[in-house]
């Protein structure tokens, strides 16, 4: 029950990131909400939930990709595993340290991304300054943003199942 | 159950994840645009279009409202350079609907055949990609209506892309400006051809022409009609800038759009051609 409840809040941030998003475009820079979802969860969760939460949002995002299918739900998946290493650290709530570690996640994605999808065919030029540092900063800046009700609700909200079970 | 104590488990939870993924990218390769993965991208398209829908309908007043609000500054001296525009856009429009019936009377003469006149189909744009990597928008109308796969879609200002995914009430448009989008173009009274490419920055270039290519920057570039995706003769943009270096292969050449590819709003898909219309040479007779 509880992986379903992460699943609802990350087909959630789907929504948001492909219906709102687009609006909150700042010098061409759209943040990731998704991507942000997930490695606030794998904070909270763990490698297991990060990976998992992970998988399901990269599905979702290459189901309204024009590229293939897959490399998203590969890149997310890894970047959500990883994620889950801080966990111990910055579910104590330190907030200054989520900020940069969901930078640094952006980063990862996007070299993994674009490595992945030039292995699968597709060449794509990484503008890391124009791009990747920017995106990076506004997803850090947005990890506030939902970090802090999933840190702060989330125990509360689901109850029935002890916190790192998948059932 | 698993537990996050078991990590050994975990890992092979993740692996095979991984392997899924692997998994799904082949899958996706040997099916390509039919199958279970395209329907799925296409019903996705569908649900996630009426989010977008009411979405746009909230926030595009706001953004419409400040857009409106930033150009009031240059609205007086823009409002002058559009009268300007039109008096020429009227005189020059009488100079073509004449070289038109010219055109169409000797194409009779020579028996050529006459030029294909596309049914087109308003649409509006009620979203659009994101992500950084790709540049599309999602248009309110599909299948049901009449869209397919590869139909081009332009605006007044000229080409914007081809439809790529069609859904039953929706359809992703791929952009010009996609940076795996390509469209075979042509320099307008001329015979120098080339590749449209989109980047991440969002410019366009004219790729792969010849280094011989007499090519000024202001001329018009259009499309080629080759590759058979989009027709003959439709406007993509005018030359900005012009490159070449003796260890280049081919002309560096920049394109820019009147398209403003940020505020895309109503847009026309271009269905299927019209069967030709002879009745002003009828009636020239």
């Amino acid at each position: 029950m509880r992986l379903f409840y992460n699943y609802l809040v990350v087909a959630i941030a789907f929504l948001i990131q492909v219906a709102v998003m687009p609006y909150f475009r700042v010098f061409g820079i759209i943040p990731d909400i998704v991507l942000v979802t997930v490695v606030c969860f794998s904070f909270i969760e763990g490698q297991l939930a990060g990976g998992l939460n992970g998988f399901f949002g990269g599905v979702l995002q290459d189901l309204i990709s024009l590229r293939g299918f897959g490399v998203n739900a590969l890149s997310y998946t890894i970047v959500g595993y990883g994620s889950g290493l801080f966990e111990q650290t910055l579910f104590a709530g330190n907030l200054f340290l989520v900020v940069p570690a969901v930078a640094i996640a952006t980063i990862a994605s996007h070299f993994l991304y674009v490595w992945l999808a030039f292995l699968v065919g597709y060449q794509i030029h990484l503008s890391f300054f124009g791009t990747t540092i920017p995106t990076a900063i506004y997803n850090g800046l947005l990890s506030v943003v939902v970090f802090i009700p999933l840190s702060k609700f989330w125990g509360r909200f689901v109850d029935e199942a002890p916190k790192g079970v998948i059932s | 159950m698993f537990y996050r104590q078991s990590s050994f488990r975990n890992r092979i939870i993740i692996v095979l994840l991984v392997v899924v993924c692997i998994l799904l990218i082949t899958f996706y390769y040997k099916q390509r645009n039919e199958g279970l993965i395209q329907a799925s991208k296409n019903l996705t398209v569908s649900l996630v279009s009426s989010v977008q829908i009411g979405a746009s309908k909230v926030f595009s007043p706001v953004r419409n409202g400040l857009n409106y609000l930033s150009g009031l500054g240059s609205a007086k001296s823009q409002n002058v350079e559009l009268k300007a525009k039109l008096s020429k856009a009227k005189s020059q429009i009488n100079q073509y609907r004449a070289a038109a019936l010219e055109n169409e009377r000797l194409r009779k003469l020579l028996n050529l055949p006459t030029r294909k006149q596309y049914k087109t189909l308003a649409a509006i744009v009620i979203g659009v990609s994101s992500n950084s990597w790709e540049d599309y928008v999602t248009i309110d109308k599909g299948l049901s209506d009449g869209v397919k796969r590869k139909m081009p879609v332009i605006t007044s200002d000229g080409l914007i892309g081809q439809i790529s995914i069609a859904s039953a009430n929706a359809s992703l448009v791929q952009l010009i400006t996609d940076s795996k989008s390509g469209v075979a173009a042509e320099v307008l009274g001329s015979s120098d051809r080339g590749l449209i490419e989109g980047n991440l920055s969002g410019k366009l270039s004219l790729d792969y022409v010849d280094k011989t290519a007499k090519i000024s920057k202001g001329d018009t570039v259009v499309t080629s009609g080759l590759g058979g995706v989009f027709p003959k003769g439709l406007l993509v943009g005018k030359v900005s800038l012009i490159k070449s270096s003796p260890s280049d292969l081919y002309k560096r050449v920049e394109v820019t759009s009147d398209v403003d590819f940020t505020r895309l709003g109503e847009v026309l898909v271009l269905k299927s051609p019209l069967p030709p219309d002879t009745s002003a040479l009828e009636r020239l007779r």
